[in-house]
C-alpha cells in the first residue's frame, strides 16, 4: 500500500515538471535567447583567437631563432639553417663570410670612387687637359673634349679676334697623351711636315692657274669641276672640316696654314694623312 | 543539442516546474536567467543530452539560490501602498495539493526529491549537485516520498509538518479513494 502511495507521489511530481511554459513566456525568453547567443559567441572566441595567433608567431618565431644557434647537433643545425634559410627565415651565411662581402663591397666602392675621380671625361675613360679652360660668361670650368670645347665658343668672323678660332688653337680638352706624343716628337718629323705641307700648297696653286700638278706625272682624267667644287664652297667646307679636325689632328692643320685662297682643306688634309 | 533554442524547448518544463516545486520567487524570471546564462556558455560545452540535462539543472539550482538571497537583501516595503496591479495575477499552480505537500518538507528532502523526480535526474547527478554522497540522497529521498504520501494520502485530511512522526490514526481506513 505505501508503494501505491509512493507511485502515485511520483508520477504526480513527474507530471509537475512535464507542464508547458506559458507561451507568451517562451515567446519572450526565446527572444532574449536569439539576441544573447551569436553575440556572446563571437565576444568570446574572437580575443582568444587573436590571443592563440599572436602567442603562437611569437613562440615560433623566437624559439626557433633561439634554438638554432648551437643548440642542436651539429648536423641537425645545419639541416635546420639550411632549411630556415630557404624560406629566408634565417640568414643562412656565417659572420666570417658577411665581414669577407663588407669588406669586398667597401673596396669596390673605393675603387669605382678613384676612377670617377680621375675620370674628368665622362664614359671615354680619357685624361684630357683641362687647366685653365673656361668657357661662357661669367667664365665657368670647361669639361670635355676639344671639339666640344671649340664649339662652345662662338663662331663670329666679324670680329677681329675669333674666339673659336683662338680655342681652336688652345690645348683644352686633348688627350693628355696626344700631347706628350707632340712634345716628344723629333726636329725632324716637324721639318718633314713642314716641308710636306709647303708642297701642298704649291701643288693647289699650279691646279688654279692651270698647270699640271706635277710634270713627271700625269694629270688626273677624272678631275672635274664637280669634284673640285668652287672657292667658296670649299672654304665653307675646309673652316667646318677645320674645326672639327683640330681637335683630333693634335694641331696639325693650325689656322695659321689655312690659305685664304680656298685651298685650305687641302693643306689640312694632306697634313693629317 | 545543437542550440540554446533547443535546449529550452527540451528542459524549460521541466526546469519551471523544478523552480515553482522549490517556491522559487518570480521562477518565469529565474528560468529566463538560466537559460541566459545556458546560451551564454552552450559553445563551450561538451557532452550527452544526459550531461546537458546534469548541467542546466545546476545552473538552475544555483540561480534559484541566488534568486532567494535577493530576495532576503531586498528591503520590505511595508509602509508604502500597494501598487495596483497591471497585469493579471499569476495562474494557480498545476498541482496546488502537491506543492503544497512540497512545502511541508525539509528543504533537504524538498530539494532531492524535486531534482530526482520533477528534474528526472539520477540519484548520481542528484547527488553531484547537491553536494551529497549518493546514499545520503538515497535516504532522504526515501524520507521525503513517505511524507508526501501521508500527507496526500488521506483526502481532505490536514497537511503535516515533514520530519514530524504522523498520530496514529484511530483505526485504519479500508479503502481509500483514488488519486487523482
Amino acid at each position: 500500500m505505501e508503494t501505491h502511495d509512493q507511485d502515485n507521489v511520483v508520477r504526480r511530481l513527474r507530471s509537475l515538471g512535464n507542464q508547458p511554459v506559458e507561451p507568451h513566456i517562451a515567446d519572450q525568453h526565446a527572444s532574449y535567447l536569439r539576441a544573447a547567443t551569436p553575440v556572446a559567441a563571437r565576444s568570446r572566441m574572437r580575443p582568444l583567437m587573436a590571443g592563440a595567433l599572436l602567442a603562437g608567431a611569437v613562440l615560433g618565431g623566437t624559439g626557433l631563432a633561439a634554438a638554432l644557434p648551437g643548440s642542436l647537433p651539429e648536423q641537425a643545425g645545419s639541416v635546420a639553417k639550411s632549411a630556415l634559410a630557404a624560406v629566408k627565415l634565417v640568414d643562412d651565411e656565417s659572420a666570417a663570410d658577411k665581414v669577407a662581402k663588407a669588406a669586398d663591397k667597401a673596396a669596390k666602392a673605393q675603387a669605382k670612387a678613384a676612377a670617377k675621380a680621375a675620370d674628368t671625361d665622362g664614359p671615354g675613360k680619357v685624361a684630357r687637359f683641362l687647366a685653365g679652360c673656361t668657357t661662357g660668361t661669367p667664365p665657368v670650368a670647361f669639361v670635355g673634349n676639344h671639339g666640344q670645347y671649340v664649339k662652345a665658343h662662338p663662331d663670329d668672323p666679324a670680329t677681329p679676334a675669333n674666339e673659336r678660332q683662338v680655342a681652336a688653337k688652345s690645348d683644352c680638352g686633348k688627350p693628355l697623351g696626344s700631347l706628350a706624343d707632340e712634345a716628344d716628337a723629333t726636329e725632324a718629323e716637324k721639318a718633314a711636315k713642314a716641308t710636306k705641307a709647303k708642297d701642298d700648297a704649291d701643288k693647289a696653286d699650279d691646279t688654279e692657274s692651270g698647270k699640271p700638278a706635277d710634270a713627271g706625272r700625269p694629270a688626273s682624267p677624272g678631275k672635274s669641276e664637280e669634284e673640285h667644287p668652287p672657292a667658296t664652297a670649299v672654304k665653307e667646307q675646309g673652316s667646318e672640316h677645320r674645326s672639327t679636325d683640330n681637335g683630333k689632328s693634335g694641331g696639325a692643320g693650325k689656322a695659321g696654314e689655312h690659305r685664304p685662297d680656298g685651298v685650305g682643306p687641302t693643306t689640312t688634309t694632306t697634313a693629317t694623312g | 543539442m545543437a542550440s540554446a533554442g533547443e535546449a529550452y524547448s527540451t528542459l524549460a518544463p521541466a526546469v519551471l516546474g523544478y523552480l515553482r516545486a522549490q517556491r522559487a520567487p518570480e521562477p518565469e524570471d529565474v528560468l529566463g536567467e538560466v537559460f541566459l546564462q545556458v546560451a551564454r556558455d552552450l559553445p563551450r560545452f561538451r557532452g550527452d543530452d544526459d550531461a546537458l540535462r546534469r548541467w542546466v539543472f545546476s545552473i538552475a539550482h544555483n540561480r534559484l539560490l541566488d534568486a532567494r538571497r535577493r530576495v532576503g537583501r531586498r528591503p520590505r516595503l511595508v509602509d508604502r501602498a500597494v501598487p495596483e496591479a497591471t497585469s493579471p495575477p499569476p495562474a494557480d499552480p498545476i498541482d496546488p495539493d502537491l506543492v503544497a505537500a512540497l512545502a511541508t518538507l525539509t528543504p533537504d528532502q524538498r530539494e532531492v526529491v524535486v531534482l530526482r523526480f520533477v528534474a528526472d535526474l539520477p540519484l548520481a547527478d542528484v547527488a553531484r549537485i547537491t553536494s551529497r554522497r549518493t546514499g545520503a540522497v538515497k535516504a532522504l529521498q526515501h524520507r521525503a516520498l513517505e511524507a508526501l504520501g501521508r500527507t496526500l494520502s488521506p483526502p481532505g485530511a490536514p497537511l503535516e509538518p515533514a520530519g514530524e512522526p504522523a498520530p496514529a490514526p484511530a483505526e485504519e481506513p479500508t479503502s481509500r479513494p483514488p488519486v487523482s
